[in-house]
């Protein structure tokens, strides 16, 4: 009998070690299942998040407990400490089922603003600028193997980490202006801050503001890229600065201001045709559509 | 002699004719191809330098072409036609500018580096197409020559920084038509390996492969806009496969 007993102890520890191990019991953004880590700016203060919940459960596993879900600033626990925030329970009924293995989810809401880095802001703003926190949405219940009281553990969910970031990106520099046709290019080196865009301003030399100048995004392996700025004036010379954005929307510091002036380029075509080819070689050869009118109108005169 | 000579002959001709028996039976032909193409838009620019040479310094384009042949006759040679479409392209710098007094200067160094000009073809060839290949069918031997002719119609670009470029209020697109001849020899690769060629027309059906050359004359003429002159002689290789 003791064997047995024995038996029955070994085969639970060791499959209750195979559930920890490959705990399918997760938390994730609705909609963005393979993502372990979400970024809010301070922009995003008032968004509210939707939050799915899904459990796969690999053996016959006793739910001892009803499941927890709370957030906190630090690692995720067994359960909630005093000052992480707690969110809805989920019953242990949901949990248990007539089929086992049969996989169980559900939803639950968390308001991006009762996140504490989202907090103590300026008027305005709804959290501290130019700081980074991360906080974690944790999920936990008690489980057994075998029956509740024996042998019980805790199992935890894979932690969704949400992050607040209100860090922008550092100033970026512009390293040449291309002079272009009614246009110019200016080529900018930036950080490695999550840097998604780049955004160009630009002014007539002289002028006070700076409007609007176009913008092109960047992928996160570039540290360099050219945003074109068109429709300007030949001859006239302009002041142009960059601005780098990240993902979330935090906008950095202005470059130092390049001038530069947009000069009429003459491409191959212009070449041609200033060197006289609109009325010689090919052009001055008949084109083949002409030349069967031709012959057309010919044949009908004769006839 | 003579006896003996035509007794061998039909002996090799039957030998080369039991080869091919097992053979599948021709219908396609697929070429793969790339050349150095060199527009002829200079050649009416007698006694100056022309646009091509100040633009692009007389640098050849890269063209890459495909064509693809229907066999109508397979008698004496191979008889079929074919449809084929290529596409080359060259980019410069632009090399003068013009300030709003009207005057012509060139560009500095920087600034030829900001801009880039460039021609973009597309040639698209209907083509009859005869291939001497009596003596690989009858005599395996691997040396086709071959002759084709068509007609050419070509749509152009020309671009000015990321755009179309448009000179004195005309775009720099147009579409070219014309003609086209060439001539060419292939060397089938079978004798290589035999085994391998039957195992690839087995399984593939494709009956032989080719390694080629081709030297073309190309005739173009404006039919929508008027543009320079993309007519050229231009030699192209590649690989071709019937099956």
């Amino acid at each position: 009998m003791r064997w047995v007993v024995l038996l029955v102890s070994v085969v639970s520890t060791v499959a209750a070690a195979q559930v920890a191990q490959t705990q399918p019991f997760r938390v994730r953004a609705e909609g963005r299942d393979t993502d372990t880590s979400l970024s809010f700016g301070a922009a995003e203060c008032g968004s509210t998040l939707t939050i799915r919940w899904t459990y796969q459960p690999l053996l016959q596993q006793q739910v001892c407990a009803a499941v927890q879900f709370w957030t906190t600033d630090g690692e995720c626990a067994d359960a909630a400490g005093t000052n992480d925030r707690r969110l809805d329970d989920v019953a242990s009924f949901l949990f248990t089922g007539a089929t086992a293995t049969a996989p169980r989810t559900g939803t639950f809401t968390v308001s991006v603003s009762s996140l504490s880095g989202f907090q103590g802001g300026d008027a305005g703003t709804c959290g501290a600028p130019a700081t980074t926190k991360r906080h974690r949405v944790c999920g936990a219940f008690k489980t057994s193997n075998t029956f509740c009281g024996q042998s019980e553990y805790t199992a935890r969910a894979d932690p969704l980490n949400l992050v607040y970031d209100a860090v922008p990106p550092a100033r970026p520099v512009i390293t040449a202006l291309r002079v272009q046709d009614s246009a110019l290019a200016a080529e900018v080196a930036f950080g490695s801050d999550d840097v998604v865009s780049l955004s160009a301003e630009v002014r007539k030399q002289g002028d006070a503001s700076f409007r609007s100048g176009g913008s092109t995004t960047v992928s996160a392996s570039d540290s360099s890229a050219t945003v074109r700025v068109a429709g300007l004036e030949n001859d006239t010379t302009y002041d142009v600065r960059v601005f780098a954005s990240d993902a979330v929307g935090n906008t950095s510091e202005p470059s130092d201001v390049s001038a530069g002036t947009p000069i009429r380029m003459l491409g191959f075509f212009q070449v041609y045709r200033d060197a006289g080819g609109a009325g010689r070689g090919c052009a001055a050869a008949p084109s083949l559509a002409g030349l069967a009118l031709g012959l057309w109108l010919l044949r009908r005169r004769r006839a | 002699m003579t006896r003996t000579f035509a007794a061998l002959l039909a002996l090799l001709a039957g030998a080369a004719q039991a080869e091919v028996s097992g053979a599948s039976e021709r219908r396609m032909f697929v070429e793969v191809k790339l050349g150095s193409y060199l527009p002829l838009v200079d050649r009416s620019f007698t006694g100056q330098v022309g646009p091509y040479q100040t633009v692009f310094q007389n640098a050849p384009m890269l063209m890459g072409e495909l064509e693809l042949d229907y066999e109508v006759f397979q008698k004496i040679g191979t008889l079929s036609f074919g449809l084929g479409a290529g596409y080359a392209e060259k980019y410069g710098r632009a090399k003068a500018v013009t300030n709003s007094s009207g005057v012509t200067t060139m560009l500095t160094e920087a600034q030829q580096q900001a801009q880039s000009t460039g021609i973009k073809v597309v040639p698209i060839k209907a083509l009859a197409i005869y291939r001497f290949d009596w003596l690989l069918q009858t005599f395996d031997v691997p040396l086709v020559p071959f002759v084709k002719a068509g007609l050419v119609v070509m749509p152009w670009f020309i671009t000015n920084g990321p755009s179309i470029e448009i000179a004195e209020g005309l775009r720099g697109e147009g579409v070219k038509l014309g003609f086209a001849g060439t001539l060419g020899l292939a060397l089938c690769l079978d004798f290589l390996d035999k085994r391998l060629a039957r195992d690839f027309d087995t399984s593939m059906g494709v009956n032989h492969t080719y390694l080629f050359g081709e030297v073309t004359l190309q005739e173009v003429f404006d039919v929508v806009a008027t543009g320079p002159d993309f007519s050229s002689r231009h030699w192209m290789f590649g690989l071709g496969l019937e099956f």
